[in-house]
């Protein structure tokens, strides 16, 4: 282990002499220090080695030294218009076609998803995407539509068009909002910083929520990590660690892949969402817990 | 990923060879883009019967513009928020209907809900969660970002988290056939040096403020946006509308800088209709009927 903590330092040392005389762009190259298992299993158990997420956050913190502000000249080039790929209501893709997801659920919370899904199946069912609030995260990671990432080296925002659902990810070095300060947030509150060309980031200060439309809810407490990296042209893979004591006995890891999509012409645009237009709303929540639409009626010309 | 260290400094060295320094910008500066003087500023809007031509012409005058570069980039980061008068132009002087000038049938509606919204008849569509719209956008308080990339600018503001795209990439508005009226319509822009040149097409109709003018979905404009010292930015807007405008109407718009010192200042979601005001009605004589709510004695402080 001391063998490998100094291969890391001196390789990083090298790196930034090397990078310093360089003095010209490297947006495609990940000169990252943190050190990420190869395999699904080694990632969940990192995981489990820390008990928070701020507990996970500052030991990559730590092994990154702190991380490095970006260099305007040489930002990381993520430009584009992208769009999640994978099994639309899946947190993890490797649930697959199962019922449960693979996240290991408290008693409580699993009772509560299973009650959810029963209620599915038989056709009642409320999400608040249908009365335009906004999904929040962690859900955030799994909607569909259009995204795009803009990088500056002190914010980095994260978008995505359902809803014009922007996070900001602070990479200035500030901190969190002090905790007599805090209340929860549909996106919460996101610092970051910079390991090479990896984007670290700790969010706290959510609100509860669900991860997807038959994915399980968590609670108020949960705290996610991110690893965001772009892996090749058009890929960027996040890796995120969920922490949330009242749902989760473990955490959560799951991989989200976001894929550029083909604009050669540059016709794609991302255009106002503007959710009170769609008829159907608004959606009233009944009480047996199912979806009323508005009244509307449908003539000829429809 | 392992990396050779010798293969690292090799490449290191052979990038710093390969550096070349950046060219010399031939942009002409901004005061050499437009006039400083409100009034010549004015006779610039008049001097051209389009938006699209006053964008030719000053795209001409810039010598096609020159892309951005990371190593020299404007920085307009940090908050910023609208300053001056509640009406779309800030310069408005008192008792003056508008600045605009108008054509009769817009004249006459603008003075009838004037005298309507005196009486307190009013419907505004953000009170119902509608975004305001460009241009209007330009006018609505609350905090906004000024986020500037080589191929695209972003002006964020937080009002139900409006977003406008400005497009430096080179391309061009989507091809009349796939053109459609948008809340903030297509934004294609250039930069002359640190100032970036907007022109807009493709909006939804709507008013410039609430107690200013509508305009119709055939209005444009060309906006100059220029950090003219280290607290202000300001844009200087023409809007042109042959439905309800008689000439090109030219105002100025300032952002300040908002002091964020500790950084506790931060833009969060803006979740509209979680507002108890929302749904609002406007009912048959074009006033608004808010949801019924009731206040307790707690809220009643």
């Amino acid at each position: 282990m001391l063998i490998g903590a100094n291969w890391s330092r001196t390789r990083k040392v090298l790196l930034n002499v090397a990078l310093a005389a360089a003095g010209a762009a490297a947006t495609t190259v990940s000169f990252a220090a943190i050190q990420l298992p190869a395999d699904k299993a080694g990632l969940i158990e990192l995981g489990r080695q820390h008990r928070t997420a701020a507990e996970l956050y500052k030991a990559f913190e730590a092994e990154a030294d702190g991380g490095k502000r970006l260099d305007p000249a040489r930002l990381p080039d993520w430009t584009g218009v992208y769009s999640r790929q994978g099994v639309l209501f899946n947190f993890d893709q490797d649930q697959g076609r199962n019922r449960m997801p693979t996240a290991k659920l408290t008693p409580e919370y699993e009772k509560r998803l299973v009650d959810k899904l029963d209620a599915i199946a038989r056709g009642i069912e409320f999400d608040q995407l249908s009365n335009c609030a906004p999904p929040g995260h962690p859900r955030w990671m799994t909607e569909p539509f259009l995204r795009d990432f803009v990088i500056t080296p002190d914010i980095t925002y994260l978008i995505n068009e359902m809803v014009n659902d922007i996070r900001r990810i602070y990479t200035d070095g500030r901190d969190h909002v002090p905790e007599a300060d805090r209340y929860p947030l549909y996106n919460g509150d996101s610092i970051g910083f910079w390991d090479g060309a990896r984007l670290v980031i700790h969010t706290n200060q959510l609100r509860s929520g669900q991860y997807q439309r038959t994915q399980p809810e968590y609670s108020e407490q949960v705290e996610t990590v991110e690893i965001w990296e772009k892996v090749d042209e058009r890929t960027l893979v996040a890796h995120v660690w969920v922490y949330d004591p009242p749902s989760l006995v473990e955490p959560w890891y799951a991989q989200h892949t976001y894929l550029s999509l083909s604009n050669p012409d540059k016709s794609l645009r991302i255009r106002y969402w503007d959710c009170g237009e769609n008829q159907n709303n608004e959606v009233i929540q009944t009480e047996s817990g199912s979806s009323q639409f508005r009244d509307f009626t449908f003539t000829e010309s429809d | 990923m392992r990396v050779s260290a010798t293969l690292v400094v090799a490449l290191a060295l052979g990038l710093q060879a390969c550096t070349a320094e950046a060219p010399e910008s031939s942009a002409p500066a901004a005061a050499e883009l437009v006039p400083a003087e409100h009034d010549a500023k004015v006779a610039l809007g008049l001097e051209h019967a389009t938006a699209v031509d006053l964008y030719a012409a000053l795209k001409a005058r810039a010598n096609g513009g020159t892309p951005l570069s990371l190593d020299d980039m404007p920085d307009w980061s940090g908050f910023w928020q609208r300053v001056g008068k509640p009406f779309f132009d800030p310069a408005q002087p008192e008792g003056v209907l508008t600045t605009a000038k108008l054509k009769p049938a817009a004249a006459e509606e603008l003075g009838r809900r004037r005298e309507r919204s005196a009486q307190g008849i009013e419907y505004d569509p953000i009170s119902d969660c509608s975004p305001p719209g460009f241009p209007r956008w330009l006018v609505i308080p609350f905090l906004r970002e000024l986020t500037v990339t080589p191929e695209q600018t972003y002006l964020f503001s937080e009002t139900v988290n409006n977003l406008r795209r400005v497009y430096t990439d080179g391309r061009e508005h989507p091809p009349e056939a796939d053109a459609y009226p948008l809340f903030y319509g297509d934004s294609i822009g250039f930069w002359s040096g640190h100032t970036l040149v907007i022109h807009t097409s493709q909006v939804r109709a709507g008013i410039f403020h609430r107690n200013d003018p509508q305009y119709s979905d055939r209005l444009e404009a060309v906006e100059v946006w220029r950090k003219t010292d280290a607290e202000t930015v300001t844009a200087d807007v023409w809007a042109y509308d042959p439905v309800t405008l008689t000439e090109p109407w030219y105002t100025q718009q300032t952002f300040k800088q908002v002091p964020n010192l500790d950084r506790s200042l931060r833009v969060d979601y803006w979740h509209c209709g979680e507002n108890p005001n929302n749904t609002v009605i406007r009912t048959d004589d074009g006033t608004s009927q808010f949801s019924d709510f009731t206040f307790t004695e707690k809220d009643n402080r």
